[in-house]
Parts: C-alpha cells; sequence; structure tokens
C-alpha cells in the first residue's frame, strides 16, 4: 500500500486526497484461514496447440484467454529486442484482420520476456469464439503495412524512455547479465536499445514471427465463467490446419559447462545519484524436485534471508550496525535450471560500499554455512504458510499464475501443489540449497560510485 | 521473492455469514471521550482490525517551519522502536503478528495506520501507544531517514516524469510555503532537520486534540472505544488547528523545462476542477479514466494511433490539499511532434469535454466499480475511504457500498459535469521538458521547475 502511493504520488507530486479507494489495493489483512482447496487447473486435449490449460471459475463474469508462445528475446537469433518489435507487430497484424479497422481491443494486453510472448484477451463467454480466433490470428503471416512497421520502431523508442531511458543502473546491470549468462541468450535486452530499435528490419521481424508463433507450440488458457464441455466443443470446431506433433530439442539457454566465479569491480557512472552496491549470483539448481518444490525452496530461502531474523542479512546491516540504509533483494528460479540471487544497497552516512561488500558476504556466509537456526526457518514457513492461506480467490491465483510460470518459461503447477510442495519442506531442504548454491555460484559485484 | 503474484488479499463478504451491523458505519464516542467513526466487520474469515488516525496541521503552511520535518518526523515514529523494543524487534514483533503500520505526512493531515489481527491487539496497541507518545528519535535513525528522504529526491529530481508535475507546482503555487513541502527538491532542507525538529513538530501535532479516528474490521464498538483511548491516552491535550489551504494559480501558461540531457521529451497538461460541497466527485474520476484508459480511449487512440507520437499517454484527477483538485494528463513524445501532440491533445480533450462519444462507458464504469467495490470490501481500505469521507466533511456511510456509488453515476452525470465545470483546452497550463526549447516555439523556457514561478 505504501508503496503504491509512493507511485502515484511521485508521478503527480500531490496527495489522493479524497480518492483512496480508486487506486489501492487492500494489504494482507486477514489471518490465515485453513488453506482452501482451488479447482485446479486443467488440461484439454487438443490438435491445435501445443497443450490447452482450463481453470473455471464462475464468479467473475468474464473470460480471460492467454496465448503464449515459447517463444522470447532469448531465443531471437536477430537484433536485440526484435521479439518484443515481433509482439506488437503480431499484437496490431491481428486486430487490423479481426476487425478490418482500428479496433484495439482495450481489453487485451501483449508481453514478451526472455522466455515467451504472451498475448491475452478479456471477453465475455458468448464471445469466446472470437477471442480465441482473434489471438490464433497473432501468428498469421504479418498484415502490418511497411510504413507502419516503421512508425512501430518510434513508439517502442517511446516505450524504451519510459521504461528504460532514464534508469542509469540498468546498463550496468545488463553488464553483471552477460558476466553471468556468458553473453549467451539470457543477457540479452528485452526492450533492446534505442540503436538498435531504430534499425529494425520489417523483413528480419517476419522471419522472427514466422519462426517463433507456432500454434503447435503454444500454451492456451482459458480461465473464467464458461463451461468446460462448451471450451472443448469450441476448439474442436476450430477452422485452423490441426498439428501433427513433434517434439523440439532446443538449445540450452545457459550452457551446461557452468564454472562458477565472483568477479567484482568498481566504477564510476554519470546519472548515478547516490553510491550503490550491485549484487547477483547465479547457480544451477541442485535436484530439488518439481518446480513448485523448487521455487518454495527458493521463496523460504529469500523470505529468511531478507529478513530481521537471525539468518538474514537485515540484522547485520541495518540493525546491529547502520551499515545500509536500504536494501533490497530478490531470488527466483531462472527458467526451470538455476537460481538467481539478487542485491542491491546503499550505504548508511557513515559506512562506504566496502562495508556494505564485507557485512552483506559475512552475513551470506553465515546462511550458506548451515547459519539459519530452526527457529527462524519456524517462523519464516509459519508467515509463508499464513500468506499463502490468506488467499481467497484461487481460480484467479491459479489463472495469474498459469500465465506467470509460462511468461517464466516454466511447468504450470497450481495453488495445491504449492501448498503441499510448502509443507513438505524442511530446515535441512534449505540448507542443501544455499550450501549447493553458494559452492556452485557465479557472482558479479558492482561497487557503483556517484559522480 | 517468488516472482509470482501478491494480490489476491481477501475478506470476500460471505452474505450468509454477516451478522447483523457488520458494515454499517456509526459515530460513536470512546470511553475518555473520543469521537470516532466505527465500521464493524463481522464475517466468517474476517479476523482484522484497522485503526486510522488523522492529525490535523497547518506545519506545511508555515513559512518558518521546516517543511521536511513531518515527513522525516513521522517516518522516524515508525522506525525507531520503543524504549523497551529496539527497531528490529518491533520489526520482527509486527512480522510475527502479521501487524502493518504506516504514517503519512500530507499537507493538511498526519495520517497514521495500524493493521492486526484481532487476537494480538494487546501487544500491538502495548508498542504504537509507547511509539506515538514517546518516539526515540534516536540521533542515527534521524539521520537514516533523512538520508533515505534526500535520496529520494536526488532520484526523483533526475527524472523527466519527476520534474514536469513539480515546474507544475511552482507555476501553480510559486514560493508559498505549503509547495515547499508538495516540492522538496532541495536536499538542504532535509539536512537541516535535527532532533529539535522533531521533538517540535511531535509535541506541537501528536495530540489529542482535533483529531479524527476510525476503527473498522472485527472488534465490537466498546473495545474499540478502548482501543482508541489506550492510543491516545498518553499523548498531550494539544490544540485547535484551523486548516489553511494553499491558493493556486491556475491561468493557462505554456512552459518549457530545457534540460539538455533530458533522454526524452515530456508534455503534460494540468488544470482546476471545481470544488463544492460533496468533496469527492466520482464524476471526474470517470470522466478522466474514460478519456485516458489505456489501450482504446480518445487519448490513446489520438496519440498514438493516430498521430504515431507516443507510446503511452496517461490522465486522472488528483488534489494538491482538499482546496485543491486538479485533473491532468501528459506522457512522453517524440520531439518532433511536440506542437502537434500539444494540439491533439487540447483537440481531443476539448471534443471531449463538451461531446463525448461514451459508447464503451458502461463496460469502464463496471470496471472501476468492481475495483472500487473490492477495494472497500478491506478492512484497511474501508477505513481509508472513511476516514478520507470525515476529512472531507462528508457523510461516509457510502463507503462499504462505494462501487454501488460508481455504478450508480451515469454517463449524463459525467458529460455534464465535464460541460459545465471543466476548464476549456485553453485554460489548461501546459508544460514540457526536453532537450530542445524550439520544440515549443513561444513556451517560457526554464532550466529549473522552481524557476516556472517566474513564468507568470
Amino acid at each position: 500500500m505504501k508503496f503504491a502511493y509512493w507511485l502515484f504520488t511521485a508521478f503527480v507530486g500531490a496527495a489522493t486526497v479524497g480518492l483512496t479507494i480508486f487506486y489501492f489495493k487492500g494489504a494482507p489483512i486477514t489471518q490465515s484461514p485453513p488453506p482452501a482447496v482451488s479447482k485446479g487447473i486443467e488440461t484439454i486435449e487438443s490438435d491445435v496447440f501445443g497443450q490447452v490449460y482450463f481453470i473455471h471459475d464462475s464468479d467473475t463474469g468474464v473470460v480471460k484467454t492467454t496465448l503464449s508462445f515459447p517463444s522470447g528475446e532469448a531465443r531471437n537469433p536477430y537484433s536485440e529486442g526484435m521479439a518484443h518489435y515481433v509482439e506488437h507487430l503480431a499484437w496490431a497484424s491481428a486486430f487490423t484482420e479481426a476487425s478490418g479497422a482500428k479496433n484495439h481491443a482495450r481489453h487485451s494486453n501483449a508481453s514478451t520476456t526472455e522466455f515467451s510472448t504472451n498475448y491475452w484477451m478479456k471477453s465475455s463467454s458468448r464471445n469466446l469464439r472470437s477471442t480465441v480466433e482473434t489471438l490464433i490470428s497473432v501468428a498469421d503471416p504479418l498484415t502490418v503495412s511497411p510504413q507502419f512497421a516503421a512508425e512501430e520502431r518510434d513508439i517502442i523508442l517511446r516505450e524504451y524512455e519510459f521504461r528504460q531511458a532514464e534508469k542509469p543502473l540498468l546498463p550496468i546491470v545488463f553488464g553483471m547479465n552477460s558476466d553471468l549468462y556468458s553473453n549467451g541468450p539470457l543477457s540479452r535486452s528485452v526492450l533492446g536499445t534505442p540503436d538498435k530499435i531504430s534499425k529494425y528490419w520489417f523483413a528480419n521481424a517476419k522471419k522472427l514471427h514466422q519462426a517463433s508463433h507456432n500454434l503447435s507450440e503454444a500454451t492456451l488458457v482459458i480461465y473464467g465463467d464458461v463451461p468446460k464441455q462448451r471450451v472443448k466443443s469450441l476448439l474442436a470446431s476450430l477452422d485452423v490446419p490441426r498439428i501433427s506433433r513433434t517434439s523440439v530439442k532446443r538449445p540450452d539457454l545457459i550452457a551446461t559447462d557452468f564454472k562458477p566465479f565472483r568477479n567484482s569491480v568498481q566504477m564510476k557512472r554519470p546519472g548515478i545519484v547516490e553510491d550503490t552496491y550491485l549484487y547477483k549470483s547465479l547457480a544451477p539448481l541442485p535436484d530439488c524436485g518439481s518446480v513448485a518444490r523448487c521455487d518454495l525452496i527458493i521463496w523460504l530461502s529469500y523470505w529468511i534471508l531478507d529478513s530481521p531474523m537471525q539468518g538474514g542479512v537485515a540484522g547485520p546491516l541495518r540493525f546491529d550496525d547502520f551499515i545500509t540504509r536500504s536494501f533490497w533483494m530478490d531470488f527466483n528460479m531462472v527458467g526451470t535450471s538455476h537460481a538467481l540471487l539478487e542485491f542491491d544497497a546503499v550505504p548508511d552516512r557513515d559506512a562506504n560500499l566496502n562495508d556494505i561488500d564485507r557485512v552483506f558476504e559475512k552475513a551470506l556466509r553465515v546462511a550458506f554455512e548451515g547459519g539459519i537456526p530452526q527457529q527462524s526457518f519456524d517462523r519464516a514457513k509459519q508467515q509463508l504458510t499464513e500468506y499463502l492461506g490468506s488467499f481467497e480467490y484461487l481460480e484467479d491465483y491459479n489463472a495469474e499464475q498459469t500465465a506467470l510460470l509460462l511468461s517464466r518459461g516454466a511447468e504450470v503447477y497450481s495453488y495445491d501443489e504449492e501448498i503441499q510442495a510448502l509443507k513438505g519442506i524442511q530446515l535441512s531442504d534449505i540448507q542443501g540449497f544455499l550450501a549447493h548454491f553458494s559452492n556452485t555460484s557465479r557472482t558479479a559485484v558492482r561497487k557503483v560510485y556517484s559522480e | 521473492m517468488k516472482n509470482f503474484i501478491l494480490a489476491v488479499f481477501g475478506t470476500l463478504t460471505l452474505a450468509s455469514c454477516q451478522q447483523e451491523g457488520s458494515r454499517e458505519v456509526t459515530s460513536e464516542i470512546s470511553p475518555a471521550g473520543h469521537p470516532f467513526t466505527f465500521m464493524p466487520i463481522y464475517e466468517d474469515g474476517v479476523t482484522d482490525i484497522t485503526i486510522e488516525i488523522a492529525w490535523p496541521t497547518t506545519w506545511a503552511y508555515e513559512a518558518d517551519k521546516n517543511p521536511a520535518v513531518p515527513l522525516v518526523a513521522s517516518r522516524a515514529i515508525l522506525s525507531g522502536g520503543t524504549s523497551e523494543l529496539s527497531p528490529q524487534d518491533v520489526l520482527i514483533l509486527f512480522e510475527d503478528k502479521n501487524a502493518y503500520g504506516d504514517m503519512l505526512a500530507q499537507p493538511q493531515h498526519i495520517i497514521g495506520s495500524i493493521s492486526f489481527p484481532k487476537e494480538h491487539i494487546d501487544e500491538i496497541l502495548d508498542v504504537v501507544q509507547e511509539m506515538l507518545a514517546r518516539p526515540q528519535f534516536n540521533d542515527r535513525w534521524l539521520e537514516r531517514e533523512k538520508s533515505e528522504f534526500a535520496s529520494r529526491i536526488a532520484t526523483n529530481n533526475s527524472t523527466t516524469n519527476f520534474r514536469i508535475w513539480t515546474a507544475a507546482r511552482f507555476a501553480i503555487f510559486g514560493d508559498q510555503p505549503a509547495n515547499q513541502s508538495l516540492s522538496l527538491t532541495d536536499p538542504e532542507i532535509i539536512a537541516a532537520v535535527d532532533q529539535s525538529d522533531v521533538r517540535r513538530w511531535h509535541r506541537d501535532v501528536i495530540g489529542k486534540t482535533g483529531v479524527t479516528v476510525v476503527v473498522t474490521g472485527a472488534i465490537s464498538a466498546d473495545d474499540a472505544g478502548n482501543a482508541v483511548d489506550r492510543l491516545l491516552a498518553d499523548l498531550p491535550e494539544g490544540h485547535p488547528v484551523e486548516l489553511q489551504s494553499a491558493q493556486g494559480n491556475y491561468a493557462p501558461v505554456e512552459i518549457y523545462l530545457h534540460d539538455p540531457e533530458a533522454p526524452q521529451t515530456m508534455i503534460g497538461f494540468v488544470g482546476k476542477l471545481p470544488i463544492d460541497e460533496e468533496g469527492i466527485h466520482y464524476e471526474d474520476h470517470l470522466a478522466m479514466g474514460f478519456f485516458s484508459r489505456a489501450g482504446q480511449s480518445p487519448l490513446f487512440d489520438a496519440l498514438r494511433t493516430e498521430l504515431r507520437a507516443s507510446y503511452q499517454m496517461f490522465g486522472g484527477n488528483s488534489a494538491y490539499d482538499r482546496n485543491n483538485p486538479f485533473l491532468f494528463i501528459g506522457g512522453g513524445v517524440e520531439a518532433n511532434k511536440l506542437v502537434e501532440a500539444r494540439d491533439v491533445i487540447k483537440q481531443t480533450y476539448d471534443s471531449y469535454r463538451v461531446n463525448p462519444n461514451m459508447e464503451g462507458f458502461s463496460q469502464f464504469r463496471a470496471g472501476l466499480a468492481d475495483q472500487v467495490a473490492e477495494n472497500v470490501s478491506y478492512v484497511d481500505m474501508a477505513a481509508r475511504g472513511i476516514l478520507d469521507a470525515r476529512l472531507n466533511l462528508i457523510d461516509p456511510s457510502y463507503v462499504p457500498n462505494a462501487g454501488d456509488k460508481v455504478t450508480n453515476t451515469r454517463a449524463m452525470d459525467v458529460s455534464d459535469r465535464m460541460a459545465k465545470s471543466y476548464p476549456r483546452g485553453d485554460q489548461l497550463i501546459v508544460l514540457a521538458v526536453g532537450p530542445n526549447p524550439s520544440d515549443l516555439p513561444g513556451a517560457c523556457v526554464i532550466t529549473q521547475p522552481e524557476q516556472a514561478v517566474d513564468c507568470r
């Protein structure tokens, strides 16, 4: 809630006086009821799409349909960011084709990640057929004019300005990614850079579109107020070529000869308003079971490391002494094979970046070498259990989670599987994971000084 | 953290499980005589309580006061711990109890908020009572909070998006003290805050007199009254406060903030919205929301689809303080289409203002109504909605059904209000930021946002 407020005040610099309920989403405010059981995520056989997931929810009144192609920027052999450009052109083509006019479908949107390109629309169940047909048409050959395609480069330049141009740390972060991923596909920028965006070739965009927008590889997700049988009938009657399924083996996005290293670089950059410590550490996952279980082990690890509890870094950095004024941490799976720990911090008034480096590394070492006490683990697991237990709209949760897992290039799992995975995790799982992580990781550190 | 979804928290209203009196807004008096607004929620699964307290203040409007003090001090109250619990212990306690606290410095009020499960009421109130009455204001924590604000200002000042709206405020409020609070651009002002300032502010502002209090959630009126008394018990009596307001000059002017290093060109518009007794106008939110909604709106169609000059434009309504509601429109545009963009936005706005095409309005309104209805279903959001109503001097009884209020706002209500009360396109303040002033010929050119006052 605080965060949402600040975002708004930062934009127009005004108080949201008297308008709160228009802007805020509620904070976690219930104590956990017993975890509910969701209706889950069902699969539907299809000879059009690679796979189809169905999540029934009679309470929403709408249907949200998502089409996800497992090709994002990391599978783009052309200029950096072109997968995103293709997404813009495919969406525009689909709507021009679908309506014959300027129908921009305000209840629709699209996104590109390193792992996938995703399109979604909201509609009534009555309009589900036309919605699915419109989504399918993003796989048809691009029909926008060359002039439109050229103008769309300018639109993406504006998008770059909007999202990235005023983030001076971002080029440094991309540099760290290049180190960690050995300049591989995952070090590519999804949005691209102005010099590359302005030179995108429409011809290459068409080639990339043809190679990446293949329905036989795509996942269709239908969530909402529509009977399953109706969805099955609709899918069976679609007027599109049926597929002969072939398994495509794609090259690994992270090279298998993964050698650990640690590099640390000091630098000065214009536009940096204060000294900043940047840390990223990447390691292959140990055998931690299903994607759900790996995710939960990493999430619990994060919950402890980020906290003021014993075994976390907040105590040494913020409370035992005044080392960091503020810090941010994240810990996530990368695809299904690796995990990435990220940490940024700015020093307190009487501390510097070397102090952060020393204290943070020491705190991590303690945690990695078995220093997380049972009490902290129990507390974190309890908090996370309560947090997950506070969700009530489980079908909605499953739908959002499915879309996000697809955007991450991960296998889909449900809320129920998540709860089950959490129940089975013990402190020894966290300790084993963190020990493996620290022994096999590549770490990039940047001490960035303001000018 | 796991890069999954964070939302979908819920205190879903289950009508069949709802007891009598649930979600009825009433005015109550605590045993010690403090008035408060109360909305119990007696429903299965709802176990939390929220208490909101608004302290009136004129600090931001007084020229001899450092405007950074409320911002720093209100944060330091929360972060400094108590005489018995270290800041770390307080944080762990709140995390363990699933409790949440916030303290927000607005120009006319300091708004404190706590939410917690009902079984932890004693532990949480003990700590918060101590924090409010006897804040630690440890020097090192104060320095930390000051540095945090100074950093935020430095970061904000480096962005085009922030600077354009800062320039707008200087064009509207000039050098009035209130604007020093709204537009803190000078880190030195924050550096000057010291221990005596924050203690003086605490003594002057955080008292019993004039507070507006709201309690919502899983609690009875009697227990709510006792909780209010506990929180206020150790505070000084305080003194009556007559709220002040800034005097805004919304006369049209065209300003170009020249920044040779600006990585983008941005345009912004600000116009005064009417004030009346109703305080909040849902028509305003619907009007500007419908005008600027992403993907398909008059603004999107004009700037992205037709002119092909922008990725995304924003529009909405807000208020600098309760007497200064305004509308805004803004976004990044292609530099060499800046003049066209300005003209197109004005024309599009004017055309919408007097003759809007409301096709799709009911769908948009339904989405907003759902969002509002969901928001006010939460214990803490309902409390803030009621507090907002109280501070706007309007009856808060509609808040539990605020979604219906949106639903009942007709397209005709929206178009009538725009036609009668909205400024014309040529009455809007126009601002632009970018690297080349010749992109907007005839504008008053400045090089710092504060210089916008010189364009008057």
